[in-house]
């Protein structure tokens, strides 16, 4: 998939890998390729700006951890992020929805 | 994360390391609150380090897992600005908060003091220029603390430009700090004498002269800072 068609999406894909629980920066990373099943490819630096850009939104909390032994800055969703995260996804359905119907071929509908 | 784990990584103490120059690059690229830098380039050096490991994980040699690790990571002038935008804005938010601060504290540290009469004018007879002037300073000094405390609550928001938030807020800064700042120096010049006695006599207003004047030039160099790094968010 192309970066820039994923850019402007970023931020509502962040926020739903880390709706199961708080995640360091490269788990993120992780989790977005694996979802996507790899197609997801955008440079791996772009997501932590995009997390500190959510974090100032105060749809995020970043904090300083130990991860495995390591210290980690990880991220976890705020209140007001889980409410961002269901308005993306309700716009996103409907946006979809609305895309689908004009561009399913005329033909073929009820 | 501490210097001494940092530096006890194998990994960076490497010269050659692709990893730890790449960091060093990302950390010049990028101006701004340096503690904020601090963490995202150490943040970055750690996200750096798990995808080489992940890379040795999956029987990459090394040296080649760190190279790849940089290169799925992007080039330095890919992906600096969009960390350079959080720096400018995270610059932006510290600077509203103190105007958002200072100007009113200026205003009800002052008034406080006439008040209190811990600071007293001598002359009973105050200028008409100076109560103008007064008045006007208290405007200014209100108008100022609400444009700043409206770019402090726009800092929240992700579809406001991070280098227009900077130039707006550096801009709030030098404009209230110039204001501010020339019409107590009309008001003093305007009331004679009455500044020198202030001082001479009383200890408490050489303290509050002090203090604002220092708030002043703090506000001044803060907004320049801020200024400056709207440009380097270009």
């Amino acid at each position: 998939m192309r970066p820039a068609a994923v850019r402007g999406h970023l931020d509502a894909l962040i926020l739903a890998v880390l709706e199961d629980g708080p995640q360091h920066g490269y788990a993120i990373i992780e989790a977005l390729q694996a979802r996507s099943g790899g197609a997801l490819d955008l440079p791996t630096g772009t997501v932590y700006p995009a997390l500190r850009r959510l974090e100032r939104a105060a749809l995020l909390s970043g904090s300083w951890s130990s991860v495995g032994g390591r210290d980690r800055r990880t991220y976890t969703l705020t209140r007001a992020g889980r409410h961002a995260l269901a308005r993306q996804r309700a716009e996103w359905t409907e946006f979809t929805t609305v895309v689908d119907a004009v561009l399913r071929p005329a033909g073929g509908v009820s | 994360m501490t210097t001494a784990d940092r530096t006890a990584d194998p990994i960076a103490d490497r010269t050659a390391d692709p990893i730890a120059e790449y960091v060093v690059a990302l950390g010049r690229a990028l101006h701004g609150p340096r503690r904020t830098r601090r963490c995202m380039v150490a943040e970055a050096r750690d996200g750096l380090h798990d995808a080489a490991a992940a890379y040795r994980a999956g029987g990459v040699a090394p040296e080649q897992a760190a190279t790849l690790a940089v290169r799925d990571f992007g080039s330095v002038p890919e992906v600096a600005p969009s960390y350079q935008d959080e720096l400018t804005a995270r610059q932006s938010r510290l600077a509203a908060l103190l105007l958002v601060v200072v100007f009113p504290a200026m205003l009800v540290g002052w008034d406080l003091l006439w008040r209190s009469g811990i600071v007293r004018r001598e002359r009973t007879a105050t200028p008409e220029v100076v109560r103008v002037l007064a008045a006007l300073q208290d405007v200014m000094t209100v108008a100022i603390g609400a444009v700043a405390l409206a770019l402090l609550v726009s800092t929240f928001l992700r579809a406001v430009s991070p280098r227009r938030l900077a130039s707006a807020v550096g801009m709030t800064g030098a404009v209230g700090a110039a204001s501010c700042g020339g019409i107590s120096i009309g008001m003093n010049l305007a009331g004679g004498h009455t500044t020198v006695d202030l001082l001479a006599n009383n200890p408490a207003a050489v303290a509050a002269y002090t203090g604002s004047m220092v708030m002043l030039v703090l506000i001044v160099w803060l907004s320049v800072r801020t200024m400056h790094l709207a440009g380097a968010s270009a």
